[in-house]
């Protein structure tokens, strides 16, 4: 699985609908809304070394299963308002009560000494595309109320080469051109090069091109 | 519906001046059976209530309800029976005065002696149930079969009335053991026992809870 | 968040075998064996913390327990011994027959690629643990059960340059503090109550432990309400505690356990 992220900045709400338009040739299906939220926390931590990271990131994907991934410094975790088969496990071996949340609700509630939210990034009821190779989905990104741009999420589920891949995201990008898209941030990277791990590498991804 | 006092007429034309008298309308059966019938009602009503709500009343109350139902419609059957003569003899009409045009439907709904065909469908199904042809068994076979029915009743009630009696259900000793010695269960044996079974407490709950919640200092 | 209603006692060694058949005949089921490896972490010691948030609320140092399911493989080989007999084994400090750099592979992660193949083929994919935080448990004379607020999340995996767990905390602000390691049985009684009796020992480093138990096995009732709110739930469950209580009274006696005790802050901020 690959995947990439590109953010828009200089878009009006009405781009998506532009691009709608111009990946439709392409389109074999439309499928389910998702949503997403990014939130940057600070560290509040009075004596740190200069020049230490205080940033954290936590990235929550509708589309995958409401996993959020918290990151900082290159170090990760992956989150669940667990359910189900796995949370049983747990709870019968006494590690857990049955009952979760977030890990932003226990940042925001029982960390908050530490850590304090600066940033809210969403995107609501953005649409998902499947064409032939990608399962492409775009969103309207909003802060605090304010428009931020349009963010496109590029995946690929099909087992190819990076190549391939990598062509495969140029045709998204030609569109891109075709509408007059060409100043956006893009960002395919991994993580960890030497450990892939497609879910950190996407939040990976969401963070390099949202972050300020 | 009334016993008309004759009017020395012959033409036969009803004057509505006359008063009529109410004396032979067999009341006391009709209010009787009517009593009844509003009891049963009543509690089927409530019955069916409570199966409908989203959370079902506990068994024994249910249990209990079936009882006064079953009750009630005994009570109204052997009713019934009492007046079976009175009421088989008794005829309804309308009288004079009833104003027939204006309330037709009212007339029909009150006068009519057919079922209505989901009535008719529980009365055959009850009747395929039982397994009893009635156009072909007589009232007698009908009466031998019920007291055989009511036999049966009888035979499973005694036998388990008998069986029970062969168990002894309280106590530390069997009917045996009873019966062969009747000093045995004089004396309440229930004793809370507080011999070597009680566990001992080789650490203080409250240093390990703390361990757990803080590491040992 | 989730409120936790216990009441706890203790029994010694010798008591086991009569305390479970009691247990079962009176659960009506078997017991459940489970064992489960807790890591405690602390907020960094060398760094200065505020004491308010944003919003100028007192926030108090708390510890985080991060816990996760030993597959009972690792305790017990032979399928047929993987009972509550199990326990009667462990009467001093020492846990034989279990390698305990498996619990360091847990939180670290595995170096030995070796043995991160083995890991795969026993617990593929299994990097998940429950983490928690909680409250020091209510105050009160007047009551019945212990009562105490847990808020909890769970961790799917780690990932990023350095894929361990322990290291992604280390970047949230929190150190190691210490390790338990718990094997029990658990009932599972009438009400939503549960029982567990379990032995518990502090792992110190990879090589040695020390039974915090030894002598004996703590015996914890709880019942866990899902929503602190729920007053009606709380009620039911006080009274289903109680109830328990009143059962075992004079063979196992439940009681409400110091709440100082059940207090994970830190040391210096406890007397706020």
């Amino acid at each position: 699985m690959h995947s990439t992220i590109i953010f828009v900045e200089r878009s009006a709400p009405a781009t998506i609908t532009a691009f709608h338009d111009i990946l439709s040739n392409e389109l074999i299906s439309i499928k389910e809304k998702w949503s997403f939220e990014f939130k940057t926390f600070r560290l509040t931590v009075k004596n740190l070394l200069p020049d230490s990271t205080r940033l954290m990131h936590s990235i929550t994907l509708s589309h995958m299963e409401n996993k959020s991934v918290i990151v900082k410094n290159k170090s990760a975790i992956v989150t669940s308002v667990a359910q189900g088969g796995l949370l049983e496990g747990l709870t019968l071996n006494g590690c857990s009560s049955g009952v979760c949340e977030s890990f932003d609700n226990l940042l925001a509630s029982k960390l908050s000494n530490l850590w304090t939210q600066r940033q809210s990034i969403k995107g609501d009821f953005g649409s998902t595309y499947q064409t032939t190779e990608l399962v492409i989905r775009a969103t309207n990104v909003f802060s605090y109320g304010g428009f931020k741009g349009l963010l496109i999420e590029i995946i690929c589920e099909d087992d190819v080469s990076d190549q391939e891949f990598e062509q495969r995201v140029s045709k998204i990008r030609n569109y891109l051109k075709e509408i007059s898209i060409e100043d956006y941030k893009i960002c395919g990277d991994f993580m960890n090069p030497q450990k892939r791990d497609f879910i950190c590498d996407l939040a990976h991804q969401y963070i390099r091109v949202l972050e300020l | 519906m009334a016993q008309r006092v004759p009017n020395n007429t012959a033409t036969g034309v009803i004057n509505p001046q006359d008063e009529f008298n109410f004396q032979h309308v067999p009341a006391q059966a009709l209010d009787a059976v009517r009593m009844r019938f509003a009891q049963l009602t009543h509690s089927l009503a409530k019955l069916k209530d409570e199966m409908s709500r989203a959370e079902l009343p506990q068994w024994y109350s249910l249990q209990a309800q079936v009882s006064v139902i079953l009750t009630q419609l005994q009570s109204l059957t052997t009713t019934i029976h009492h007046f079976e003569e009175l009421l088989d003899s008794t005829v309804v009409y309308p009288l004079a005065n009833f104003p027939t045009t204006a309330h037709e439907g009212l007339l029909t709904t009150l006068l009519r002696k057919k079922n209505n065909p989901e009535a008719d469908a529980w009365i055959s199904d009850a009747k395929e149930t039982v397994g009893v042809d009635m156009n072909t068994t007589s009232s007698a076979d009908l009466r031998a079969l019920l007291k055989s029915d009511e036999a049966v009743t009888k035979w499973a009630l005694k036998f388990l009335d008998d069986d029970y009696s062969n168990y002894a259900f309280q106590g530390l000793h069997t009917a045996q053991e009873l019966s062969d010695d009747p000093s045995l269960g004089q004396v309440d044996e229930y004793k809370p026992s507080r011999a070597k079974s009680v566990p001992k407490k080789p650490f203080d709950v409250d240093g390990v809870l703390k361990a757990v919640h803080q590491g040992i200092t | 968040m989730v409120l936790q209603l216990s009441l706890f006692s203790v029994i010694d060694d010798d008591s086991y075998g009569l305390c479970v058949s009691t247990l079962s005949n009176l659960s009506g089921k078997p017991p459940i064996l489970y064992s489960n490896f807790a890591a405690v972490l602390k907020p960094n010691p060398e760094f200065d913390i505020e004491q308010t948030n944003s919003k100028n609320q007192l926030i108090e140092q708390n510890r985080l327990r991060l816990c996760k399911a030993v597959p009972l493989e690792a305790l017990e080989p032979d399928v047929s011994k993987r009972d509550y007999g199990k326990l009667k084994q462990y009467g001093d400090d020492t846990l034989n027959g279990f390698n305990l750099g498996m619990l360091e592979d847990m939180l670290h992660g595995s170096t030995d690629l070796d043995r991160m193949e083995i890991d795969e083929a026993v617990c593929p994919n299994d990097d998940t643990w429950a983490l928690s935080i909680s409250d020091i448990p209510a105050a009160g004379a007047s009551r019945k059960v212990s009562s105490q607020a847990i808020t909890e999340s769970t961790i799917l995996s780690s990932g990023g340059r350095s894929p361990s767990i322990v290291s992604f905390l280390s970047e949230l602000g929190y150190v190691l503090d210490f390790r338990l390691l718990t094997i029990g049985i658990k009932f599972n009684m009438s009400n939503k109550v549960f029982l567990e009796v379990s032995k518990i020992w502090q792992v110190q480093g990879a090589e040695s432990t020390k039974q915090l138990t030894k002598g004996g096995f703590l015996i914890k009732a709880f019942v866990n309400v899902a929503k602190g709110t729920d007053i009606k739930s709380i009620n039911h469950g006080t009274n289903a505690l109680l109830g328990l209580q009143k059962e075992l009274s004079g063979y196992i006696d439940l009681s409400i356990p110091d709440r100082k005790s059940m207090d994970s802050r830190l040391e210096n901020l406890s007397d706020l």
